[in-house]
């Protein structure tokens, strides 16, 4: 007894390519991820969460000199602490939130890839905690400028450090949250070691091996500011970069290709 | 010809064996009902169908593709999961558009189509409410106007009818005769309750511990069901509850063990198991009307549909 043969797919009038097929549908499937975080309560806390030393700032003052109390605060504070949590938060989420609610069922039972899936929610989350990291280290900027002028640009500068610092933890911790059962506990034990090599740093060479230290050293070429990692000049810092978030994006996508959604 | 085939499948999750060597197929145009308790290995069998999961072991063709990995398959089936998949923050109009967009971009006429199957799951007045803020069978039955957008030539369905009242049941079921008549859409729908579905499939398959136990149509399996002993209750005024009794009893074969409890001084109830419940309705019926004792209650003791399957299994 043979199955029904599958049919030839026919393009039908106004239908578009496969590739443009895909665009589209990506898009859509951004959209829908975008919503999904614009309406999620973990979003909001972590705005609320990020807006709070904008409201400290308001309450104390500034201590001068502002504008290198304002970088200083931005790389320390958010750059190195802020922005990982969210991205644990929220690359942690990324897939495990949508197999517990079982909306990614609705998506995998649909003609779309899951590795469609995997990277246009990487976009997502990505997107969604830079567009939260603007908010809030513009939250602080404005804080900041009630008492002291600092330069606009300076503002701008750190957005893409945001940005560069949101891709790189959202896809480590996209790759643990698909990988692990308990990725939040990992990716804690992860943000810790930044936090320790951050101090360690100051005695002997740790930056190197650190995440956030090799964020910092690239992000110098968008902000005003100076890290520096003895001989790794801050474009290799990229690639590193670069090459982390690929990695983890296609082990991700490897694992989410053979993970079984029952 | 079979629109899904399933040969020798087997899943196991850790020690817990879901399916084992299970065989099924579907022809197109039918409905297929698909009755086991819970654990049976149902949802599984859907899912791997569905291409949510893949099987250890033997092979699944959808539209003669295996659908774990062929996307392309995904646009002809439908699928409406046991689960609350849907966005709870969406609108019922929205939820339907978003998932119908992911399924086929910028389509001609997709909005049509979206409105079409809104109204055709009879939710257009409920189109602008939030799903968080929906019933039960309002969620259902928007997950179906959800499968059905994309106009799939075959619509799986997981236990859609459970939790459902008698009434959000039948509106389902009507649906889906109607989705079955007029569109030859291939239905195949589990539920762990076989009279939901012997009025709807024209097809049934029973599964236990992940193997098929019986198969054919909805006839044959409720002959094969009551080839199992029921308990039966009935009550009456005490008189009439021991006049049928006595009648009952005299038929060879039809009661294997009767029991007496007195309900009050007027009212006496009698249990009864027989191994013949199709014979024992229709002597009862006769009985009470012969011999003029109405008859006040009557109830099958509510076997468990785990020992009803291992009946037939034995």
């Amino acid at each position: 007894m043979s199955a029904e043969p599958i049919q030839t797919p026919v393009q039908k009038e106004g239908e578009l390519s496969s590739p443009l097929k895909a665009l589209f549908r990506g898009l859509y499937l951004l959209r829908l991820f975008l919503l999904s975080f614009v309406k999620s309560r973990k979003s909001q806390v972590l705005t609320i969460l990020g807006l709070l030393p904008a409201i400290v700032m308001i309450a104390l003052g500034v201590p001068p000199p502002a504008q290198i109390f304002f970088r200083d605060f931005v790389q320390t504070l958010y750059i190195s602490l802020l922005i990982p949590l969210s991205g644990l938060l929220l690359g942690t989420a990324a897939l495990s939130d949508e197999i517990e609610s079982h909306t990614i069922v609705q998506l995998v039972t649909r003609p779309v890839r899951r590795i469609e899936i995997l990277i246009w929610r990487f976009f997502a989350t990505v997107i969604a905690g830079t567009i939260i990291s603007i908010v809030v280290t513009s939250g602080f900027y404005v804080s900041i400028s009630i008492s002291a002028e600092i330069p606009f640009e300076m503002l701008t500068g750190f957005w893409p450090v945001c940005a560069v610092c949101n891709a790189v933890y959202c896809s480590i911790f996209m790759l643990l949250g698909i990988a692990l059962k308990r990725p939040l506990v990992w990716g804690v034990v992860i943000t810790l070691y930044e936090q320790l090599l951050g101090v360690v740093a100051i005695f002997f060479e740790g930056a190197v091996f650190s995440l956030s230290g090799h964020i910092l050293n690239y992000g110098q070429l968008f902000a005003d500011y100076n890290y520096n990692i003895p001989d790794w000049p801050p474009l290799m810092s990229g690639w590193i970069l670069l090459v982390i978030v690929l990695v983890c994006i296609a082990l991700s996508g490897i694992l989410f290709r053979v993970k079984d959604l029952a | 010809m079979p629109i899904i085939q399933i040969e020798e499948a087997s899943k196991q999750y850790g020690e817990v064996v879901a399916i084992s060597r299970f065989n099924m197929s579907v022809k197109g145009g039918s409905i297929t009902g698909f009755v086991g308790p819970n654990g049976a290995g149902k949802t599984t069998t859907i899912r791997v169908v569905t291409g949510l999961t893949k099987p250890d072991s033997g092979s699944v063709s959808v539209f003669g593709e295996n659908p774990f990995d062929n996307v392309g398959i995904k646009e002809r089936i439908g699928y409406v999961s046991e689960h609350d998949d849907l966005y709870p923050w969406a609108t019922v109009r929205e939820s339907v558009k978003m998932l119908a967009q992911i399924s086929m971009p910028r389509q001609p006429g997709l909005i049509d189509a979206i409105d079409r199957a809104i109204e055709e799951v009879g939710m257009t007045k409920f189109a602008e409410r939030k799903v968080s803020a929906l019933s039960k069978g309002m969620k259902q039955r928007t997950k179906i106007a959800a499968a059905l957008t994309h106009a799939p030539s075959l619509l799986v369905l997981d236990e859609p009818l459970s939790g459902l009242d008698p009434l959000g049941r039948r509106r389902i079921m009507d649906l889906l005769r109607r989705l079955n008549r007029e569109k030859q859409v291939t239905i195949l729908i589990s539920s762990h309750v076989l009279e939901e579905l012997e009025h709807l499939a024209s097809r049934i398959t029973l599964i236990h511990r992940g193997q098929t136990i019986a198969e054919g149509d909805p006839d044959r399996i409720r002959k094969l069901l009551y080839q199992y002993p029921h308990e039966i209750l009935f009550k009456s005024l005490a008189e009439d509850t021991k006049r049928i009794a006595s009648g009952l009893v005299e038929i060879k074969g039809l009661v294997k063990s009767l029991t007496f409890m007195e309900q009050s001084d007027e009212l006496l109830e009698c249990r009864i198991v027989t191994p013949q419940p199709e014979l024992f309705y229709d002597e009862l019926v006769r009985l009470a009307v012969e011999r003029k004792a109405p008859i006040i209650q009557l109830d099958t003791l509510s076997e468990s549909v785990e020992r009803l399957f291992e009946f037939l299994v034995s």
